[in-house]
């Protein structure tokens, strides 16, 4: 079953706010918003909510209602942010062979496998559909109304972002594998 | 076409790890005052018009909720929005004093504040704009509006009836008060303790940050008119403190220092610890210009 409940028909502002905030933080972060533009990304589409909420279907889950205002602000986020300032689309032909950063590399030696580095190896529409599906839990084919594609551009999309998943998983545990060994031989 | 099985429902190793990595949920989540942060960048925009914009002003259920985080991120929002810049001692301050279980104190604060300045003194001689003045003083029809929108207390109170009728009933030009002056009608404040109150206090504080902002821009007639606006809006504002400051700022901006110096005194001896009462105090040491 999917994830996010129904709105209650008077659903206020502020009742969303409160019991949403996070929710919209987390997928804003999973779609590719840098930290330290999450806090002005998330108000950007909590202004989307607002002016829009009278319209809101309440047959539908308020989180992928939610979802699509954060996906279509990160498609925004991406065209207006400086090259430099955003992550490059990884090239999910070749595995990505970024160095991670420090906190990356301090979580690696906690040994965990993480959610933002099998995201970051995804493009924004691969990333979008892999947390709809395999995250959310949405059905295919609501995906498909939701993004407003086929189900073959979908079912695609989920094919390409798990082999991002997959080889990013792979790399890691290579590289905590070749950590370890390190570790060993200094022992 | 058909949809495959979902990797957390997949067998064996794959599986296993598919369910490690995304079942981590922790994962870009917000950290704690994100929240609050958040909230108050749309308290200051979702406001509405303040003067004649086009969008559609809040509704005043909407953005308050009584109960819960809701109110209180009404509360943190509306009082960072209010005193940004001021500092932390000023935020802990009024997050204080607008809490519902603290009302009571501040409301027998406000007509204590409302009258003593006119108390321990007659009210100022109204005194007509000076020609160096004229150019930051309110247009006659902004003047006019601001006689019309002066009231009588709806409750009156002995402490501050002298002074607000001293305030009515005077025949000298509006401009000689900026329109902070009916802060005696604050005698009748209500506790902030409801959801009304908390949207009205978002609302009257959009209206004071942008009176600061127009004013900080130079605008002092802009300022002005936000002041009568916030004087027609809200004659028992809840934010006594801050618009009464604004308007001492107002005045010593426009160069009617004797004025604005008398209101600093007078505010300094109701609320010595206030952050306004550092940052006016400051202004008596200015040099005169």
């Amino acid at each position: 079953m999917a994830k996010g409940g129904l709105a209650p028909p008077s659903m206020d502002f502020d009742s969303l706010y409160r019991v949403h905030f996070r929710y919209v933080w987390q997928t804003l972060r999973r779609l590719g918003i840098m930290p330290s533009d999450a806090a002005d990304a998330a108000q950007e589409v909590f202004i989307v909510v607002y002016r829009k909420l009278a319209t809101f279907d309440a047959s539908c889950k308020v989180t992928t209602w939610l979802f699509a205002i954060c996906y279509r602000h990160a498609q925004y986020y991406r065209r207006r942010r400086p090259r430099d300032a955003v992550r490059p689309e990884p090239d999910h032909d070749e595995p990505n062979a970024e160095t991670p950063n420090q906190e990356e590399l301090a979580m690696l030696h906690q040994g965990r496998e993480r959610l933002g580095a099998v995201l970051e190896a995804m493009t924004l529409d691969q990333r979008a559909v892999f947390i709809l599906y395999e995250i959310e839990e949405l059905e295919g084919d609501e995906i498909a109304r939701l993004l407003g594609l086929s189900r073959g551009t979908i079912c695609s999309r989920l094919r390409a972002a798990r082999a991002a998943f997959w080889r990013t998983v792979e790399r890691e545990r290579a590289r905590e594998h070749s950590r370890l060994l390190v570790a060993g031989g200094r022992a | 076409m058909k949809f495959p099985k979902r990797l957390t429902s997949e067998s064996g190793d794959a599986g296993a790890v598919a369910r490690r990595v995304l079942a981590d949920g922790g994962w870009g989540a917000p950290p704690p005052a994100a929240s609050q942060e958040v909230w108050a960048g749309l308290s200051a925009r979702l406001v509405g018009p303040i003067q004649g914009g086009s969008g559609s002003p809040l509704p005043t259920s909407t953005l308050a909720q009584a109960s819960g985080v809701g109110l209180s991120l009404v509360k943190i929002g509306v009082v960072a929005a209010v005193i940004a810049g001021a500092g932390a001692t000023t935020f802990a301050l009024h997050s204080t004093r607008y809490a519902p279980q603290t009302a009571a104190p501040t409301v027998a604060l406000l007509p204590g504040f409302s009258a003593r300045p006119y108390e321990s003194s007659p009210p100022a001689e109204p005194v007509a704009p000076s020609a160096d003045t004229s150019a930051a003083a309110p247009p006659a029809q902004v003047r006019a509006e601001t006689r019309a929108l002066r009231q009588e207390p709806t409750q009156p109170d002995t402490r501050v009836e002298s002074a607000a009728a001293a305030a009515a009933e005077s025949d000298a030009p509006a401009a000689a008060r900026p329109p902070a002056q009916p802060l005696p009608q604050t005698a009748g404040s209500v506790p902030p303790n409801t959801k009304e109150s908390a949207s009205q206090l978002l609302r009257e504080s959009a209206l004071l940050e942008q009176g600061r902002r127009v004013l900080r821009a130079g605008d002092t007639a802009g300022a002005w008119r936000t002041l009568q606006q916030l004087a027609a809006e809200f004659p028992a504002g809840q934010l006594v403190q801050e618009r009464e400051a604004l308007a001492i700022e107002l005045l010593w901006r426009s160069g009617r220092r004797s004025e604005a110096s008398e209101r600093i005194r007078a505010f300094v001896r109701a609320y010595p610890n206030s952050a306004h009462a550092a940052r006016l105090r400051s202004l008596l040491a200015e040099p005169a210009p």
